[in-house]
Parts: C-alpha cells; structure tokens; sequence
C-alpha cells in the first residue's frame, strides 16, 4: 500500500540546522567547521562548512526567503571582510580560504525566478537545495535536492587548475592540464 | 567480547543467511584457508570517502562469507576515521593467538581482520598479505586490503593486481578517482579496476555516468573499469555506522542493502568472468 508522506513544517531554526548539518556530512561528506556563524548584525551563517578544502557559507530559509537571501548577502559579505581572522579561527593547511567560499542557500522553496536571477547578477559560486521535512517533530525525516548541480561547478576556462590539483590531492598523479579538462569536459557531458 | 553472548548473538546476525533458498549458501560448512598462490588479493579505496571505504570492507566481507569465501581483510583508517572494529562493534569477535581478530559469525567462514597498521607502512605486496597468522592451504580465501586515497601510496603498492574503486558520482570526485587509475596503470603490470559509485543521483543516471567514465579511462589509460553497482547512502547507512552492525545484516528491507547486496554479487562475478576485455590494447 502506497504511503502518502505529509511534509512536516518546523520552525525550529536550531533543529532543521542540526538536520540539514547531518545531510551534508552524511551525505556529501562535508565537514562543518562552525553552526551559528555571526550575529543578526553582522549576518549569520547557519553553516560554515567544507568540501574539499573548499569552503562553504550555508544559509537554511525556514519561514521567509526574501529574508533569508538578505541575510545570505550579508552573511558572505561579512565572512569576506574577515576571512583572514576566520582563516586563523578555523583554517588548517587543507582548507582554503583564499578561493571565493560557496554560497549554499536551502530552502522548501524558491519563489518565481529568484535563483535563476541571483545566478545570473552574482559572480560568486551559488548553490541551491530544495528540502522537504516529514514524519514528526520527534522524529523527523529530511528530503534534499540538489538544483543544477553540475551547473553549479564553474566553466571550465575558469577553473585553476593549480588549486584543483591541491583540494584534490592529485598533484603528483602526472595528469596534464589537458587530461584534466578533456576529462572534466567529457564528464560533465 | 564475552564469548558465553557471542554464539547466541551469532545466531541472531546470520539467520537471514539460512532463510536464503541459495542452496550453495547452505553448502558445507568446512573452513578453507588460504596458500599464497590461490588467495585473491583485493585493494580495495575509496578516494576522498574514507569512511566509506571500511564501510564498504565491512559489508563487503560478511557477503564474501555468505558465499562460502573465508576473508582476512586489513585496513588502515586515520585517527578519526572509524574502524573496522567499530563497524562490526555489534558482532561476536575475539582476538587469535595470532593476534588478528576473528568475526565468529555462526555457520559463516572465518572473517579475519588484521589490526590497522600506521599510515605509512609498507602495503603488502601480492600474495605475501596472508602468510602471517592464518594456518593451512585451500582455494577459496580472499583477503581486502583497504587503501587511502593517497596518491603516493598508489605508487608504492607494488604488483596488485585487481584494485576496487568506490567514489562519489561528482565530477570532481571521478576525477580523483581517474587520477588514482592513471597512477596505477603505470605502476602496476595486469591492472583490473573495478568501481562502484554512491551519491544522490538514482542509480540509472549513476550507470550512465559510469560508462562515460569508463569509456574516458579506457581510452586515456588503457584499463577499463568494471562497474560493480551503485549505492545511494540512507538513513540505514548511519544507523549502519553507529551500531557498529554492518548493513547486509539488518532484517529490515531498504534500499541501500540491496543495492550493498547487488554490488557483492556483482565483485564475486568480476572474478569469476573473463578479463580479456578489461584491459585495452
């Protein structure tokens, strides 16, 4: 018999966090390197997290979007004004922060043509999830989609290839630049 | 381990295993054990991913031995990373004279694991992994290997000769995971790669992408991958972890062991099958 699942509104900043945290550690293989990032002032990152020495701003909407896409601005630029502290905070010699960090934004939704806007106006890496939560406040379960993924992933005339190696930890694998993007080229198709 | 509990656990563990209507499953309970030349050597990595590289061993073995096949794996986790003993923390185990660690699974051949030694210890070269510890000659044992993703420990790990990738379906994970082939082709004389990929896309786009990335390596190395399945992580997979009971033993259905189960299968026909095609002139 088909189960029909409910989705589960929760308000609980600090709960859905917690929730989405497990996503991307569980899932993605993330590490989160801090919760609660900032204040209301100054921008408050839900998560600073990694991937691959990259690392990543992210921001959970749990009531409104438009706010939450202010607080994202604000928080990225506020993290950019003090990256070099936060590199001393939290930095080890596989993290870079010199690199534009990613700015993850998760939200149940995405109204109008907002994100193919932001997409288009920012130059700074951006990422989208949709999430849906089930079952019970006590127990709930999480659904995320990851929205143009692969089109998240910069052109390849703009990638450096010199960090990739090192995030990759492929610098002495003796593939060329050309292997590299032949490959990624190929990949990606 | 308190030996008195571990029997009756045992049982609890393996009795899914005797509900099986495989009847190879059911035949003969004799125990096998290895010679040099007849054991089957597997590396198994998982670049970027590893946790889910002993996750891997650890399922991975108990499906071994349901298919009758006796396993010594041994692997090298960091500091942080979990452990092949914390991943089977739930099951009955007690150490051998010897000093390796023996999963005692009732009905199942042994399970041997070999303490993780330092990071930067010699890995085994073909055949000599086994010698220490494990008595007598047969025809059935395979012993895994875990590897880091490491590229240097990729050259130094001698003449290997089949090597299972697990990497996330990203590009940039495949790219790693196409740098470690690269750097294997050229160290290692009579490579098989086979891959299994995980990540959240389902696991026909997985088989695509797949098959891109073969025909990519084939072509670029000389070594084409055989594609042993895809898993797609679930809840299952922490509970899995943090029970320390790897996830093939679970009662419950889910998606993820089956698709664990698959990719058993599918490693036991990769070496039943014909590698001519694997390597291309």
């Amino acid at each position: 018999m088909t189960r029909i699942l409910k989705p589960l509104h929760m308000t609980d900043q600090e709960q859905v966090t917690r929730i989405c945290a497990h996503y991307f550690v569980a899932e993605r293989g993330f590490e989160i390197l801090e919760y609660h990032l900032g204040n209301l002032y100054t921008g408050s990152v839900d998560l600073l997290a990694a991937y691959e020495g990259r690392i990543y701003l992210i921001f959970i909407n749990t009531a409104n979007f438009s706010d939450t896409l202010v607080r994202s601005l604000t928080g990225y630029q506020r993290f950019m004004q003090n990256r070099e502290f936060l590199a001393r905070a939290y930095g080890g010699e596989h993290l870079d922060f010199t690199r534009h960090p990613v700015l993850a934004i998760l939200s149940p939704s995405f109204p109008g043509d907002t994100a193919l806007v932001v997409q288009e106006t920012l130059r700074i890496p951006v990422e989208w999830y949709r999430y849906l939560l089930f079952g019970s406040q006590s127990n709930p379960e999480l659904f995320v989609e990851a929205l143009d993924r692969e089109k998240a992933d910069p052109p390849l005339e703009e990638v450096d290839l010199g960090a990739l190696r090192t995030n990759l930890h492929i610098e002495h694998a003796g593939l060329s630049d050309e292997d590299i993007l032949d490959f990624l080229e190929k990949i990606r198709a | 381990m308190d030996d008195t509990q571990g029997p009756v656990r045992g049982l609890e563990q393996v009795a899914r295993f005797y509900l099986s209507d495989n009847q190879e499953d059911r035949a003969g309970l004799e125990q096998h054990h290895p010679s040099i030349d007849t054991l089957r050597t597997v590396f198994v990595c998982a670049p970027g991913s590893p946790k889910m590289r002993t996750f891997l061993l650890a399922n991975l073995c108990l499906e071994l031995a349901r298919n009758r096949h006796p396993v010594i794996i041994r692997d090298h986790p960091g500091d942080t990373e979990p452990s092949l003993e914390q991943m089977m923390k739930a099951l009955p185990t007690r150490h051998t004279p010897e000093g390796l660690l023996k999963v005692c699974l009732y009905g199942l051949p042994d399970i041997l694991i070999k303490a993780g030694d330092s990071a930067g210890q010699r890995l085994p070269s073909r055949g000599e992994e086994p010698s220490a510890g494990i008595p007598g000659t047969g025809s059935e044992w395979f012993s895994l290997v875990g590897l880091s993703g490491s590229i240097e420990r990729l050259k130094g790990m001698g003449q290997g000769s089949k090597v299972t990738l697990m990497s996330r379906d990203d590009p940039m994970s495949l790219l790693r995971c196409y740098a470690c082939i690269h750097v294997l082709a050229t160290s290692v004389p009579d490579l098989y790669v086979s891959l299994i990929l995980h990540g959240v896309g389902d696991p026909p786009t997985m088989l695509r992408r797949s098959q891109l990335f073969s025909e990519i390596v084939s072509r670029k190395c000389g070594v084409r991958p055989r594609y042993l399945g895809s898993f797609v992580p679930d809840a299952w997979l922490e509970h899995s972890i943090n029970e320390g009971k790897p996830l093939v033993l679970f009662h419950e259905a889910s998606p993820a062991r089956e698709q664990m189960i698959t990719i058993a299968d599918q490693f036991l026909l990769w070496f039943r099958e014909d590698h001519s095609e694997a390597r291309v002139p």
